[in-house]
């Protein structure tokens, strides 16, 4: 995934963790609660899920460490924080434009339903 | 000491189980996380706790295995045994030992393992065969044309880099065994069992 193309597509898991990260640095339950957010509550990330896909995704240079640490005053300072890279970014484009292309396609074929077929 | 403690230190000696490159890469934050969610979930209301924390157990449990699953494929484990002509030999010997064990003891009709092995395969009411046991039974059987094939790819690797079939002479000697045991096996199954192919009355 380092390489100039990303290894798209990405699993679900991963993306979400990508567009996560892609607003700010989080630590893990930061992340489990952005992913519900952002999901509407579909998406439920158990640490299973997090921590096997942070692990790989750590692996193939999508996300790092941040040096971001909270103030201890309002949060435990050993707390860690990740944060997107540069290939973490480009592989979260070419998804978003790998959907962009897929959401056009449905929407020259009739596939979604009229209210969305606008606001697309 | 409080179930909160008992409940976190359970949950760091079952991090402690996660292969150590992800432990020391994660393992502080999986356990903020933990942390975190049982302040959530546990600290605002009592009702599912339970279950909770067996979804969450069993979670974890699952990557645990998973990671290691994980490691093994990242270390190239096999291609690193199958590489080695001793370590290929070593793990084809120890294949074959099952089924071996199994024929041994069937053979010479071994008590009281020949009379286990009987039952597996009949099953409770000693009639009707088990479609488990016979399961078992072929996995095990399974193994020595595995055996066969790992004993054999050294050789495969090293005539393919130009070598010679003779390269590793204890790997062939050991793959002609396993092939004669296959074949005398297959012959005698097929010797016993031919009379039922073509109908003969009363054969089992």
């Amino acid at each position: 995934m380092n390489s100039e193309k990303p290894d798209i597509p990405l699993t679900p898991a991963v993306f979400h963790i990508l567009l996560a990260l892609s607003s700010g640095d989080r630590h893990g339950y930061g992340i489990m609660k952005q992913v519900e957010a952002d999901s509407m509550g579909t998406v439920e990330m158990g640490p299973r899920t997090l921590y096997g896909s942070r692990k790989r995704m750590l692996d193939a240079g999508l996300v790092q460490e941040s040096d971001r640490r909270v103030d201890p005053e309002l949060d435990d300072q050993r707390r860690i924080y990740y944060k997107i890279t540069g290939a973490g970014q480009k592989a979260l484009a070419a998804e978003l434009e790998r959907y962009r292309h897929l959401v056009s396609l449905a929407r020259e074929r009739r596939l979604l339903p009229k209210t969305l077929a606008y606001d697309v | 000491m409080s179930d909160s403690h008992r409940i976190r230190n359970f949950y760091r000696r079952l991090l402690a189980l996660y292969p150590k490159e992800f432990r020391e890469q994660l393992g502080e934050s999986m356990m903020q996380t933990f942390d975190d969610l049982c302040d959530e979930r546990l600290g605002s209301y009592a009702r599912g706790k339970g279950r909770f924390l067996v979804s969450l157990f069993a979670d974890t449990a699952f990557g645990i295995v998973r990671e290691h699953f994980h490691a093994i494929k990242r270390a190239h484990v096999m291609r690193s045994i199958l590489n080695s002509p001793s370590r290929a030999a070593a793990l084809s010997v120890i294949l074959a030992l099952v089924p071996a064990f199994i024929f041994v003891v069937a053979f010479f009709e071994i008590e009281p393992v020949n009379s286990f092995l009987s039952d597996l395969v009949t099953g409770p009411d000693g009639v009707r065969n088990s479609v488990v046991g016979l399961l078992i039974l072929i996995g095990a059987f399974a193994l020595l044309p595995l055996a066969f094939f790992v004993s054999l790819t050294p050789i495969r690797w090293a005539m393919r880099a130009g070598g010679n079939l003779f390269d590793h002479p204890a790997n062939l000697v050991l793959a002609t065994v396993v092939l004669l045991a296959v074949s005398a096996i297959l012959g005698h199954v097929i010797a016993d069992q031919f009379p039922c192919w073509i109908g003969t009355p009363n054969c089992d």
